[in-house]
């Protein structure tokens, strides 16, 4: 059944052809008998009218709508160009302004970065001095501590040995104009009386 | 047997105490002897001539007094003038020194009590030394006394640290029962 549907519908589409064929053969025969008169007398009267259609008006008038057209299409590109100039000119200044802010940018944030490494350094730098200083600061503390305690320590000693001579000198310089002779009295007999067995023994068996 | 004399007129005879020094019984030695040529000299003289008799010093009068001799007497002369010379020659001599020149009523007392407690016919020679300041300084024939009161403040020196230093706070114990 199927192939006969196919065998059907090839010998249609055969039988087509064959006709489209024929057509296509009839008009082409046809056609070209009947046209051969009109256009060779177009062509006779447009070699006879032609003298009489360009003359020198119509030229000189082609050549100004020519020269217009041109003039038009000039100043037309001339805009496009100045457009595409102006647009140009804005996006390179934009892309110039971009670029230049963002080079700016970026040397800003290396001048701020080397800025704050400096300003880190100096601050470190600064913190190292001010410990280095705290320390010698300490140390001559301690050296000044040391050397007043041990000038302390000396003074004290040179007080306690010489204790009596200082004492002495302080008492003559503060009192010593007011200390009389007649008021040592007592204290020299009974320094007298305390020494006056060595003075006898001394005088009996001196020389 | 004369040496005995003479220790026997030294016990009977003493200085006053305006004899302080060595020089000071010189000066009564030749003051004596001014004294004895002066009466030789009377007994020389010419009948009726006006006779003026000698100064005698206050130390000499004093001299006099205390031993009850009469000047004019010339066993007392003789007697005086041994004893003088004994004193000059022998007598014990302490050399003392003060800050200042000592004044004579503080040389009297001084003198009362050294002739009385130490020597009877002791003499002094009084130096300066202004740094002493206080007391005096005593160098007899052998041994030097030091008196002053930088001495005195070298021997009273733990007292001194007492004063000065105070005794460390004792930590008290805690009570048990």
């Amino acid at each position: 059944m199927t192939i006969w549907w196919l065998v059907l519908i090839l010998a249609a589409i055969g039988s087509a052809g064959i006709a489209f064929i024929w057509l296509i053969v009839r008009i082409g025969s046809g056609g070209t008998a009947n046209k051969k008169n009109p256009i060779n007398s177009a062509e006779e009267a447009a070699d006879h009218d032609v003298e009489h259609l360009f003359d020198a008006t119509f030229r000189e008038e082609l050549r100004n709508r020519g020269r217009l057209h041109f003039e038009k299409i000039i100043g037309e590109n001339a805009m496009f160009l100045q457009q595409d100039l102006r647009l140009t000119t804005s996006q390179l200044n934009e892309y110039m302004k971009s670029e230049i802010t963002t080079k700016l940018q970026a040397e800003l944030q290396k001048y701020e970065q080397s800025i704050m490494d400096a300003k880190d350094m100096a601050i470190e730098s600064i913190e190292k001095t001010n410990n280095v200083i705290e320390e010698q600061r300490n140390s001559l503390t301690e050296q000044v501590r040391q050397e007043i305690m041990k000038e302390k320590q000396e003074l004290i000693i040179r007080f306690e040995t010489n204790m009596a001579d200082i004492i002495n000198h302080y008492v003559l310089a503060a009192v010593g104009e007011q200390i009389d002779l007649s008021d040592q009295l007592e204290y020299i007999l009974g320094e007298f009386e305390r020494n006056k067995k060595a003075i006898i023994e001394d005088l009996n068996h001196g020389v | 047997m004369e040496s005995n004399n003479q220790i026997e007129e030294k016990k009977h005879m003493q200085l006053p105490v305006n004899v302080v020094s060595v020089s000071d019984v010189g000066h009564l030695l030749r003051e004596l002897e001014s004294i004895e040529n002066h009466l030789l000299q009377l007994k020389v003289r010419d009948g009726g001539t006006q006779v003026s008799l000698p100064n005698i010093n206050k130390r000499m009068e004093k001299l006099l007094e205390i031993n009850g001799l009469n000047i004019l007497q010339d066993a007392d002369r003789e007697k005086l003038n041994k004893y003088l010379s004994s004193v000059k020659a022998d007598a014990p001599v302490l050399h003392i020194s003060f800050s200042s020149e000592p004044t004579p009523s503080f040389l009297e007392k001084l003198m009362v009590w050294i002739r009385r407690e130490i020597n009877p016919d002791v003499l002094l020679t009084i130096g300066l030394q202004p740094a002493i300041g206080a007391g005096c300084m005593l160098r007899t024939t052998n041994k030097y006394f030091d008196m002053s009161l930088r001495q005195t403040f070298i021997e009273k020196r733990p007292l001194l640290l007492e004063q000065i230093i105070p005794p460390a706070p004792q930590i008290a114990e805690a009570p048990t029962q």
